[in-house]
């Protein structure tokens, strides 16, 4: 039952001005002031949702099939190219890795990056390279950069007045011993509080991000507020009836209570979705983190994440059992993926829904960055001769070729963008993307350009690194 | 074709080559080579303009079929400031703003752009065809269009100029681009003071002619409720007590509050625990964060809070920041993050940034780049000034590039004196920290002091704080504080007193939406202030008299050196040395095999123990590998399923007189057999904060392997047999002594700026300590919003404050004089009893507790 919080927001806010309200709306932070560019051009997508393999997905175990060569005990660990045969798709000439056929049938609605470059970063590191591809820069900084998704936000506003702009899905924090990394770029850095991520960590737990807190009743918490609202009305202070620090305590929880009393809301709860499709993206977190977005950005979401969950040597951090710990990801992630670009193009969303899958580097069975890259001592210890199956899979960071899946949004159907070497470690040979550029073409289909930013300490800081970034407009059907 | 052009000598255009690109300036120093190529305002166009001419007609009809509609402004005119003033700004404002005048052309007023450049007139007002500006920007040909430097303008911002063009060039009144850079004087200057007039003090004696400067009618002085809490919560971030409240406005002396304002800077430990903010935000010093990951970075808590509590000098906080004593290295030393990182960003360079931004208020982080654009670096001040902390020569690079010179070392005001080159690196910064701290250098207290007045007053008198080059409002007023803090031996105390014993900080404060960007600011009393996420939840605190016990973490460090903040100050504190001792707890399980324990194996364990007498509070540690429930006399009081955190869990309410039976559920989890263990330890305090007799795991516990009957409160004499001792707390592979710790006593108020970030006092402000911050935003937003309201931080906190509310059978008068300093009125009482209902309960007494620290009435510092 939708909470009844209408009954006196007239009288709660009505001290508010005009002219008040606008400034809380569009306020940046007073160390940074207005944007530099202002101008955005036209949109092809309405909203993003980036789907974050996160840890480090292996291209040509996933999206880039290259020669199978089986386990066989005692093979040389060069010998390795890829672990899993090759599969058709929708697509006559793309072609996936067996445990992706769910995505492969839905190839014809969506684009294939083969060529995306990562950062050379001097260390191919998970903290510095996450922080990169959600950026655009790379740490540290003088200032505090903001998440794709907080430019978008501030870029784009929000799409439904109750909804917050920015939501992350499926990265908790605790017990993760990278959360300080994961930390540093999950914000809304030199920008509004207000385009940061809102965290839902849980997807399964979100319906309880914006409802009462456990344990108090939806009575209770409307007579809290409804007390709350006479509290602010019979305030015996004259003085307490104007400000711009006092409107926007007012008018910030009245947002809060307006997201519990919306349609918004309901798209957080997963109970009320139909069972057959519930269980049809239930594959797990990430699976129902799918679910979750979708129904997010139908109810008018900006910007949606929706991650593996990084935790350093689990998820796609596979530094060991390659090949095995490949198949359990792929089944986390097949089904669900799919499952999204199905019902957003059934829905007649997909179109201005852009998806984005990516991961913040690829791995190589030998090769750690690039080919005349000394690894660090120690970091993995892969012997020439695989004698057991732990050995098997692709182990190594490598950044010289990342696979990146797009769909909707204007973006090509059935499209396949790059090509990759066919011999280990695979790079990109033709058609390389770097990240600015990718961040670029994102940024080009919400109608950004590359060089929107903000002035903060009295200098530009842009969407794209120096405003440099060029849209990959071939992307584009 | 509007004249010819003029060819500018070639060294013009390369001592303006590799200007600012934008921030982070990887691709920056491309080539300067390209750069000269392709020519500027001023280089010969040679191909003739017809031959173009016809594509660009096209471009305009085509842009006037789509471009117009979509960016909104069709029908209304074209807004300067917020439409074009970007835009010149960005594509234009490097070779044409301020004292760039390439090709003669600059665009700073709309009498210079009307004048043209070298080759002639630049704009038509009122005829944007006819206009040689738009020719340039719509130009196909890179080599001949404008701006050479960068992309090209996109159709929209083309459309916005030249509609801007045709309707007639609107300018800002007094807008000039690129002003150049004032340059503030670094000597200090000693200032008379004024005869007094109406008022004595000091700052109100400069400030009288202030006022008749700008015709300020000055507001009343705030009455000594809103005094009391503004100045309490000001100097030590707390709430005034109802007793200090009431006994303060019974005071009938006239110096009552010169002598409150003494007194709470009396109060060392409240007035550390309260700067003790502002100073971790501005030098960044975290308890936890990136960089610790492999000991780049460290802690400098016990070192500032000590610095604070004893109010050290402040020229001698600065002479220990800079060149380091025992606990203050953090400073200088950093952020390293793994792997290479850009040049700008290397650790001598850091601390060059940081201490120009935090001690005298200027930005060299552009100029650790490239030669800055908003102020009078260059890349040679920022190196030199980084060469101090540098082991080994430096050699300067422009925005990532290599520049083939090697920086030497100097100081960024070399008026104040010279560093030795050759000195080793400890005597260099030794020099530098000297040859800030010295009187000549008048820039070290005006930062400070300008610092201190906008903490008090909400706004500084030079903004950006970190942009001591800006103009004050007042002059002399900067001035005089900064003598007078250097007069006093800068003591930073002694500035607050001066300044809150003024009747400028005593004003009613005002709270206008933004004044200060819609028109010039002027001073006129204090701004409202906004709580700090320490205030609001230090005073959420103190209503109640429930101070959240401190957690593992902050009473031990971890093995990347995070944490352990409050151990750092525990004698100050007043914590006990052997409250963070090893816990002598054992790992239990119910077989001697648990290193490979079957994978879903559940163990229940039970114990029996007694209270001992005069236990004030009691407090259990507990973890499992991997799952567990705690019960303790039949109520659940603890749930986790992540070891490597222990749960730190309040046991005083659930606790009776006599015997209590606590009892365990544990699982271990995954797919294969793996390790299987619990552990716990309950410690009770008596009214001193000393610690009774623990009760840890042990052979005296007993288990079963299925569900007993009864549980949670299985008969004593069940089938059960003793638990086995696994290994101790520190053994491994969980290695957990340090972290099961128990938990602080009663009354140790310990502050919410000593407590790890959590999801409340982030979503308030507390900032990520990757940058210097020097100054929070105040305003509530929507995502705090959502967090006060469903956040389950503040939802527990609240709770725990209601039930010490009803312990302490507090009324709804004693809680609105904790919270706002004033009686209820019968309405709001009324309001609150409905709430609270018949019966006081534990729920009604949370949610009265939540409607008044939400009002902007508790939340503000009026």
């Amino acid at each position: 039952m939708p909470l009844d919080l209408q009954f006196s927001r007239r009288a709660f806010l009505q001290t508010a001005t005009a002219a008040t309200l606008a400034s809380l709306g569009t306020a940046l932070p007073r160390s940074a002031s207005a944007s530099v560019t202002r101008v955005l051009s036209e949109a092809r997508a309405d909203a993003v949702i980036v789907l974050w393999m996160a840890g480090g997905m292996a291209h040509v175990d996933t999206f880039d099939p290259k020669r199978h060569t089986p386990y066989e005990s005692g093979m040389d660990a060069s010998g390795v190219v890829c672990t899993f045969p090759t599969i058709d798709t929708s697509v006559d000439n793309i072609k996936l890795t067996a445990g992706l056929e769910q995505i492969a049938s839905v190839m014809d609605r969506g684009t294939l990056i083969r060529s995306h470059v990562l950062g050379d970063l001097g260390q191919i590191l998970h903290s510095r390279h996450q922080f990169h591809w959600h950026t655009g820069y790379e740490p540290p900084l003088t200032v505090a950069a903001p998440h794709l998704g907080a430019w978008i936000a501030h870029a784009c506003g929000r799409r439904d007045e109750a909804m917050p702009p920015f939501i992350d899905i499926g990265q908790p924090y605790e017990g993760n011993g990278e959360a300080e990394e994961l930390k540093a770029f999950q914000t809304a850095g030199i920008l509004p509080a207000d385009c940061g991520p809102f965290r839902v960590p849980y997807p399964d737990r979100a319906a309880a991000t914006v409802r009462p807190p456990a344990g108090m009743s939806r009575q209770r918490f409307r007579a809290r507020y409804r007390a709350y609202q006479q509290m602010i009305e019979r305030a015996p202070l004259v003085q307490e009836s104007q400000g711009v620090q006092r409107e926007a305590i007012l008018r910030s929880l009245d947002n809060a209570y307006r997201l519990l009393d919306s349609p918004a809301a309901r798209a957080f709860d997963l109970a009320l979705e139909p069972q057959g499709s519930f269980d049809s993206y239930n594959t797990g977190r990430f699976g129902l983190g799918c679910l979750l977005a979708r129904r997010l950005v139908e109810s008018g979401a900006r910007f949606v994440e929706v991650s593996t969950e990084y935790i350093p040597f689990l998820g796609f951090d596979t530094h060991d059992n390659g090949h095995t710990r490949m198949i359990s990801m792929k089944q986390l992630i097949d089904r669900p993926i799919a499952q999204l670009v199905r019902d957003l193009d059934d829905r007649g969303l997909l179109d201005r829904t852009l998806i984005v899958l990516a991961s913040e580097f690829s791995r190589a069975v030998l090769i750690e960055g690039k080919a005349d890259k000394r690894v660090i001592e120690g970091q993995v210890d892969q012997p020439n001769k695989i004698v057991e199956p732990k050995y098997y899979g692709m182990h190594r960071h490598f950044t010289g070729a990342s696979s990146v899946l797009m769909f909707g949004g204007g973006v090509r159907r059935g499209s396949v963008y790059g090509v990759t070497d066919e011999a280990p470690p695979c790079g990109t040979i033709e058609k390389p993307i770097s990240i600015t550029d990718l961040h670029a073409t994102i940024y080009h289909a919400l109608g950004i350009p590359p060089d929107f930013g903000v002035e903060v300490e009295q200098r530009p800081f842009y969407v794209t690194e120096d405003g440099k970034g060029k849209p990959v407009k071939e992307l584009f059907a | 074709m509007q004249g010819c052009f003029v060819r500018r000598d070639r060294s013009m255009a390369s001592r303006v080559a590799g200007p600012y690109v934008g921030h982070g300036c990887s691709v920056a120093a491309r080539s300067v080579a390209s750069w000269q190529r392709r020519g500027t305002f001023g280089v010969r166009i040679q191909m003739p303009y017809r031959l173009t001419r016809s594509l660009r007609l096209m471009l305009a009809v085509w842009l006037l079929c789509w471009a117009l509609p979509l960016s909104g402004w069709a029908g209304a005119p074209v807004d300067f400031s917020t439409q074009v003033k970007p835009i010149l700004k960005h594509h234009c404002g490097k070779c044409h703003a301020g004292t760039r005048r390439q090709g003669g052309f600059s665009i700073n007023s709309r009498e210079s752009l009307l004048a043209g450049g070298d080759s002639g007139a630049s704009v038509a007002a009122g005829d944007a065809a006819g206009s040689y500006l738009i020719d340039l920007i719509e130009e196909e040909d890179a080599d001949l269009r404008m701006p050479q430097e960068s992309s090209p303008l996109s159709p929209e911002e083309i459309a916005v100029l030249k509609a801007w063009v045709n309707e007639g060039l609107a300018w800002e009144e007094g807008f000039v681009f690129g002003q150049l850079h004032r340059r503030a004087s670094l000597a200090p200057r000693e200032i008379p003071l004024p005869t007094a007039a109406e008022f004595d003090h000091p700052i109100d004696r400069l400030l009288a002619s202030y006022y008749q400067q700008q015709a300020v009618t000055v507001p009343a002085v705030v009455d000594d409720r809103d005094f009391c809490r503004r100045v309490s919560l000001d100097l030590t971030g707390l709430l005034p007590t109802p007793e200090r409240l009431e006994a303060f406005l019974g005071d009938e002396a006239s110096d009552k509050r010169a002598r409150l304002v003494a007194e709470l800077l009396e109060n060392r430990r409240a007035y550390a625990e309260h700067w003790l903010t502002m100073w971790n935000d501005m030098l960044r010093n975290a308890y936890r964060g990136p960089g610790f990951i492999d000991e780049g970075r460290s802690q400098i808590t016990s070192w500032l809070y000590r610095s604070l509590y004893d109010n050290k000098p402040y020229d001698v906080m600065v002479h220990e920041l800079i060149s380091p004593v025992a606990g203050s290295e953090g400073f200088v030393q950093g952020i390293r993050w793994r792997g290479t990182v850009n040049d700008s960003q290397r650790r001598e360079m850091q601390a060059a940034q940081n201490v120009a931004q935090v001690f005298l208020g200027t930005n060299i982080k552009c100029a650790s780049c490239h030669d800055s654009f908003v102020n009078n670096w260059k890349v040679t001040d920022a190196y030199g000034l980084a060469a101090v902390f540098a082991d080994e020569t430096l050699e300067l690079h422009r925005c990532n590039r290599p520049m083939g010179i090697r920086a030497e070392v100097s100081f960024i005001y070399p008026e104040l004196g010279v560093i030795a080159p050759e000195a080793s690196r400890a005597e260099r910064m030794n020099q530098l920290a000297d040859m800030m701290v010295q009187p000549a250098n008048g820039r070290l207290a005006r930062t400070i002091a300008n610092r201190l007045w906008a903490q008090l007053m909400g706004r500084g008198l030079v903004e950006p704080l970190d942009d001591m080059d800006a103009e004050p409002w007042d002059q002399d007023l900067l001035d005089w504080l900064a003598s007078d803090l250097v007069a006093h031996q800068f003591d930073l105390k002694h500035t607050l007193e001066v300044i809150c014993t003024s009747r400028a900080y005593q004003l009613i404060a005002s709270d206008e939406p933004l004044a200060e960007s819609a028109t010039r600011y002027v001073f006129r009393g204090p701004l409202v202030k906004r709580m700090s996420a320490e205030q609001f939840i230090d005073a959420i605190c103190s209503v109640s008299g429930y101070w959240p016990a401190p957690t593992p973490d902050m009473l031990q460090r971890d093995g990347r050196r995070q944490g352990g903040q409050l151990a750092d100050v525990a004698d100050l504190v007043g914590l006990r040395a052997r409250m963070i001792a090893p816990s002598q707890a054992k790992w239990i399980w119910s077989h001697a095999d648990a290193q490979q324990a079957a994978a879903g194996e559940t163990v229940y364990a039970w114990h029996r123990f007694a209270v001992p007498d005069g236990v004030r509070q009691m407090f259990g540690s507990f973890t499992a590998d991997n799952q567990f429930t705690v019960y303790l006399n039949g109520t659940e009081v603890a749930t986790s399923d992540n070891w490597m955190v222990p749960l730190v869990v309040d046991l005083t309410r659930f606790v009776q007189a006599g015997e209590n039976l606590i009892a365990v559920r544990a699982t271990n989890l995954g797919t294969v057999p793996n390790p299987a263990g619990f552990i716990g330890d309950l410690a009770p305090y008596d009214d001193h904060g000393t610690i009774l007799d623990r009760t840890i795991t042990d052979g005296t516990w007993r288990v079963a392997s299925t569900e007993p009957q009864g549980w949670p409160q299985p008969a004593a004499e069940l089938a059960s047999r003793a638990a086995v001792e696994i290994a101790a707390a520190a053994a491994a592979p969980w290695a957990i002594s340090d972290r099961l710790l128990p938990a602080a006593p009663v009354d140790l108020q310990i502050r919410s700026v000593l407590f790890m970030d959590d999801s409340l006092n982030r979503a308030l402000g507390r900032p990520n300590r990757d940058q210097v911050v020097t100054r929070r935003e105040s305003l509530a937003t929507t995502l705090q919003a959502m967090e006060l309201t469903n956040g389950d931080v503040l939802d527990q906190l609240l709770a725990a404050g209601a039930r010490r509310c009803l312990e302490r059978q507090m009324s709804i008068d004693d809680l609105f004089l904790a919270a706002l300093a004033r009686h209820p009125t019968s309405q709001e009482r009324s309001i609150g009893l409905t709430l609270l209902g018949e019966v006081p309960s534990e729920a009604g007494w949370a949610d009265l507790f939540w409607t008044i620290v939400m009002l902007p009435e508790f939340q503000l510092i009026r």
